[in-house]
């Protein structure tokens, strides 16, 4: 009997892949996510950082709402370029629940004062000695964190500026 | 992993210059290996830019209209540099449509192209796992093995090397059969990485699900290696021909 050896590398080719592709099933989505970390997917690392009010945030605390999470500088000129954009998306959301914690890479509080009363900007404004940037290994300014109201991160963005739809369009994403 | 490049007072994704620098490579290999199956080099190279370019732009268009209600009211939101803001599904069927529907106007007949751009093709598949690793993408699971790397606060299987790995094997195997390829080289390459992100999807850590239940990466790569098997069942009964298709009318 001859054997049709194109037929077999079809019938081989479906079987097999759809044999691994059945071992690789996850029964438990869950125990994918892993611990704490920053990438997407993963939930975001816990901090706890004072405001320039003196008022201490807890990234727990806003468990339930979606977060944003921008690390900035002053003299980053992407970072200065999408301000703006977020005070724009998050005058627009706030009354959805809307939480953006910028967090401002250690420089003085009268610099970042002054940058703030420029820009007007009324979102929650923080400066960290480099302990919550190294905990979600900030590389670059800006980078932002987009995390959902499980606390996990559905989105980061290592690079900027962002446009305002851009801004947008994740935090709708979050807020689905 | 080194996610991000300083070149003088930029800060550039270490990945976005591997894919770019992958291309470049792969499009050079394509324009050189072109001549051996009878087609303009140029033409074949023309053919990958026009898909990189119209994928770009076709991933970007996904995007907006996937959030039209709010970049309607933003135009300049449309040609902003926000990398993110892709759909990449959409940008690669525009993409591979795109430079298959050039290379027919330019009637560059499918078989010699899709053999011109087979060994680049296989390049970059070997490039794409380390600007995976560079950018913390397509991660491991928890492993405790001498070779595991430090990621995502977990020492992990270094799955994108395994998938560079298995890309090169694929390569260095077209190159040793080249010869008793010819005319199927194509379907192997993309068999071969197919067969590699099969088995690499089985240590993956990356909740990308279908179903709920089976891996994305997965289910995508067994797709990829049944159709590079029927493509091969379906080249291997025909006689291969170099040349356009003028020539091969």
């Amino acid at each position: 009997m001859k054997v049709n050896w194109t037929a077999f590398a079809v019938f081989a080719a479906i079987l097999i892949g759809g044999l691994i592709v059945w071992l690789g099933r996850v029964d438990d989505p869950d125990a994918l996510i892993g611990p704490p970390a920053p990438r997407s997917g993963a939930p975001a690392p816990e901090f706890s950082l004072v405001d320039l009010n003196g008022d201490t945030h807890t990234l727990a605390d806003y468990r339930g709402q979606p977060v944003i999470i921008n690390f900035w500088a002053t003299w980053c000129p992407p970072c200065r370029a999408e301000m703006p954009d977020l005070q724009q998306v998050y005058e627009k959301y706030e009354d959805d629940g809307l939480v953006i914690l910028a967090i401002n890479q250690s420089e003085s509080p009268n610099t970042v004062e002054d940058f703030a009363d420029e820009y007007n900007l009324t979102f929650t404004i923080m400066i960290d000695n480099f302990q919550v940037s190294d905990t979600y290994e900030v590389m670059a300014y800006p980078s932002t964190y987009f995390i959902d109201r499980a606390g996990r991160i559905q989105h980061a963005e290592f690079s900027g500026p962002m446009s305002k739809s851009f801004i947008e369009s994740q935090v709708l994403d979050l807020l689905d | 992993m080194y996610r991000h490049l300083n070149i003088g007072p930029a800060v550039v994704e270490t990945a976005l210059i591997l894919y770019l620098l992958g291309f470049y490579i792969s499009g050079e290999v394509a324009r050189r290996h072109a001549k051996r199956h009878g087609l303009d080099g140029n033409a074949v190279q023309n053919a990958l830019i026009i898909g990189l370019l119209v994928g770009i732009i076709g991933a970007r268009l996904a995007y907006i209209f996937q959030h039209w209600a709010i970049y309607r009211e933003d135009l300049g939101g449309w040609i902003s540099l926000t990398p993110q803001a892709l759909a990449i599904p959409a940008g690669l069927l525009a993409g591979t449509a795109a430079s298959l529907g050039y290379a027919y106007w330019r009637k560059l007949a499918l078989r010699p192209f899709l053999e011109s751009i087979a060994p680049g093709l296989g390049l970059f598949m070997v490039i794409l796992g380390l600007a995976l690793l560079a950018r913390g993408g397509a991660f491991g699971q928890a492993s405790d093995l001498p070779w595991a790397i430090d990621l995502w606060g977990e020492t992990r299987h270094p799955t994108q090397l395994y998938a560079s790995i298995g890309g090169a094997l694929t390569l260095g195997a077209w190159w040793y059969w080249r010869l008793s390829l010819l005319g199927r080289g194509f379907a192997f390459i993309v068999a071969g990485n197919a067969l590699t992100w099969l088995l690499v999807g089985l240590l993956l850590a990356e909740p990308e699900l279908v179903l709920n239940t089976y891996r994305t990466l997965q289910v995508v790569a067994w797709a990829a290696l049944v159709a590079a098997t029927l493509g091969w069942a379906w080249w291997s009964q025909l006689p291969y021909q170099p040349g356009n298709l003028s020539q091969t009318e």
